[in-house]
């Protein structure tokens, strides 16, 4: 199984100095926005749903896709942010019909039903995968060309660094201000927060839940699938891709905290620091680290580092 | 009146255990090396499910990485075959040793924590394991696995086993499978099982009337991961081959996904749903290879209409004929 990880040629070197130490801090960081905004779709929709989606990762496959669509079939390449703009919207809609459709029914079943389900819909999806835009039963790569105004690589420290990169940074931090902003400060932001914590209230004055619940699921579809969309030109796309990807989404959401989106941020910061550095030092066992902070905060704080209460569980 | 019910409905229930024990013991002779060869699969995900299913039906603790348990069993045996000495009667022990030492270790942590917690723990601790086998090249082969596993011949005195021969390994593997799940089918009868369903029902309780809830559910965990160590200690010599993706997430979600099929609040649930769902992949494999959309709404369709699983359902069936009333679960 071909793990994808934002190789840059740079990485590989072992010689150490200053200028490589920022370049790795700075891969780090453009592999924590990845993984941020696929988590943060995730940790939204637990925090406000309850339910842990493992279909979550096939939202990021999905968004991937879409823009490998939308860039090769509709030329968009000029234009790269109709891509990032209409591949999440798709995967939103795939998210508003699955929590319509599938999600509505089962709120109330044990956790593991849940669970299941949302394992069934990575299953379907999959398979919708391979029979849109692979071969019978293959193994297929799509790549998705970055846009060419960000396709060249600029010089930071005497290193080549990727633009698309720095371009994959700033949306990171934008999106992660504007979700904080949305979440904490804006109207729809007050109601997303009592829906997660006093529904029956919410609901008793009027305020129309179940919409609420969809409209999340398919806001934490969307971040999934703009987290596809923006990786695309750096990790290329190909199924299995999603099943990858939601453990680690599961790593940076526990260790921040389940349910805390900003917890998310920080823990994605961390991994992806810890990640590069590992790759770098001691590939093998950069991966075991990982699991074993996953390990290490459910043991002895299994509500992540910025989680606050410690609810029914 | 009652008493004489009573052993009237345990008779019907004896001889339809022996009539399937028959049924299994001449069963080779009429579907040939393929079939045979799928039964043991059968027997070993029965095994599998059966011993996570003490854990999720019976003690309450969703474990999303038992894959990790049966990999050890596999790797340990596979190892042993290959490297130390090629024989089952010392590798198969070892490995099922090794794996209840990994499982009560993990186990050790994973009990502290429940519900959604506990599942993401056995998933990371199950990943762990997947990153050892993937990543220690010069001993588990890496990426590729341990292949040309030995299946060397038991000698029994009286008659010898040949391993490597489908029809052989079938009667080794329904042997060590059946006396197993026995074992669990004991476990769950016992005190102590009802003492892991008093745990399920309501953890609080069970601690105020006295019982040590941590130590019963790392034991009910230990017995779980020892006995997916034992099936894939059968895996390895009968696959030959053992690789990294025994222990994926995606394995784990399998076994949680069979037992669900065939019924976590019965005991012979998993079983069924074991045999339900390798006969079912084999059919729809020959026809197309989208079986994962198949199973995948299958699953969903489940899910919602029947989340007790196939013989949960059948039991209500079998109760509302009985009785001409639904049972209340």
């Amino acid at each position: 199984m071909a793990r994808a990880t934002v190789a840059c040629p740079s990485l590989r070197r072992r010689h150490v100095d200053l200028s490589n130490i920022v370049i790795q801090v700075l891969n780090g960081i453009t592999f924590a926005m990845f993984l941020y905004l696929i988590a943060a779709g995730l940790s939204i929709v637990f925090g406000v749903i309850n339910i842990i989606n493992f279909a979550h990762g096939s939202f990021y496959m999905l968004g991937a896709f879409f823009a490998y669509s939308l860039v090769h079939k509709l030329n968009f390449t000029g234009n790269f942010f109709v891509t990032l703009v209409f591949a999440p919207l798709l995967v939103g809609l795939v998210g508003l019909a699955m929590e319509y459709v599938l999600l509505r029914r089962i709120y109330g079943a044990p956790h593991f039903l849940q669970l299941l389900m949302t394992y069934g819909v990575i299953l379907v999806i999959q398979d919708a995968v391979r029979y849109f835009w692979g071969g019978l039963g293959e193994e297929f790569v799509k790549s998705v060309p970055p846009p060419p105004f960000l396709a060249k690589s600029v010089n930071i420290l005497g290193h080549p660094f990727p633009s698309y990169y720095l371009f994959a940074i700033f949306c990171g931090f934008s999106l992660a201000f504007f979700i904080w902003w949305f979440i904490e400060r804006s109207r729809w932001g007050s109601l997303i927060r009592a829906a997660a914590c006093q529904k029956e209230m919410l609901n008793a004055l009027g305020v129309n839940v179940k919409m609420i619940y969809t409209l999340v699921f398919g806001l934490g579809a969307f971040f999934g699938g703009l987290g596809g969309a923006l990786a695309a030109p750096v990790r290329a796309a190909y199924p299995g891709m999603g099943v990858e990807v939601i453990v680690e989404c599961f790593i940076v959401v526990v260790v921040g905290g389940l349910g805390s989106v900003q917890g998310a941020f920080v823990a994605a910061l961390i991994i992806g620091q810890l990640e590069v550095s590992g790759i770098m030092f001691l590939e093998e066992l950069s991966m075991v680290f990982i699991y074993l902070l996953m390990v290490v905060v459910l043991v002895y704080k299994p509500t992540g580092i910025f989680g606050k209460k410690v609810g029914e569980y | 009146m009652r008493s004489g019910k009573m052993k009237r409905h345990s008779i019907i229930r004896w001889v339809f255990i022996a009539i399937f024990v028959f049924l299994l013991l001449v069963l080779p002779r009429f579907i040939g090396e393929y079939y045979t060869n799928l039964a043991v699969k059968i027997f070993i995900m029965a095994l599998l499910a059966c011993s996570f299913n003490l854990l999720l039906g019976y003690t309450g603790l969703l474990s999303f990485g038992q894959a990790a348990y049966f990999a050890v069993g596999a790797y340990t045996c596979a190892l042993l075959l290959k490297l130390v000495i090629p024989s089952v009667v010392l590798a198969i022990p070892v490995a099922v040793l090794m794996s209840a030492a990994v499982a009560l270790v993990f186990g050790y942590f994973c009990v502290r924590l429940t519900e959604i917690y506990f599942a993401m723990l056995t998933l990371a601790f199950g990943q762990i394991v997947y990153t050892i086998a993937f990543k220690w090249e010069s001993l588990t082969g890496g990426d590729n696995g341990l292949a040309e596993i030995p299946s060397p011949p038991l000698n029994f005195g009286l008659f010898t086993l040949d391993l490597s021969n489908a029809f052989h390994y079938y009667y080794f593997a329904l042997v060590l499978v059946s006396v197993s799940i026995g074992v669990l089918y004991l476990v769950v009868n016992s005190p102590f099982g009802a003492t892991l369903k008093a745990i399920r029902e309501n953890p609080e309780r069970a601690s105020f009337m006295g019982q040590n809830v941590r130590v019963f559910r790392l034991i009910s965990f230990g017995i779980a991961g020892t006995f997916s160590g034992l099936a894939g200690a059968i895996f390895a010599p009968f696959e030959k081959f053992v690789s990294p993706e025994l222990t994926y997430w995606s394995k784990s979600a399998e076994i949680v996904l069979v037992s669900i099929l065939g019924g976590i609040y019965t005991f012979i649930g998993p079983v069924v749903g074991s045999g339900v769902m390798i006969l079912l992949e084999d059919y729809i494999s020959t026809y197309t290879s989208y079986w994962s959309i198949f199973l995948g709404t299958a699953l969903i369709i489940f899910v919602v209409f029947m989340p007790d699983g196939i013989v949960g359902r059948a039991n209500q069936i079998f109760y509302k004929l009985k009785t001409g009333s639904l049972i209340k679960q």
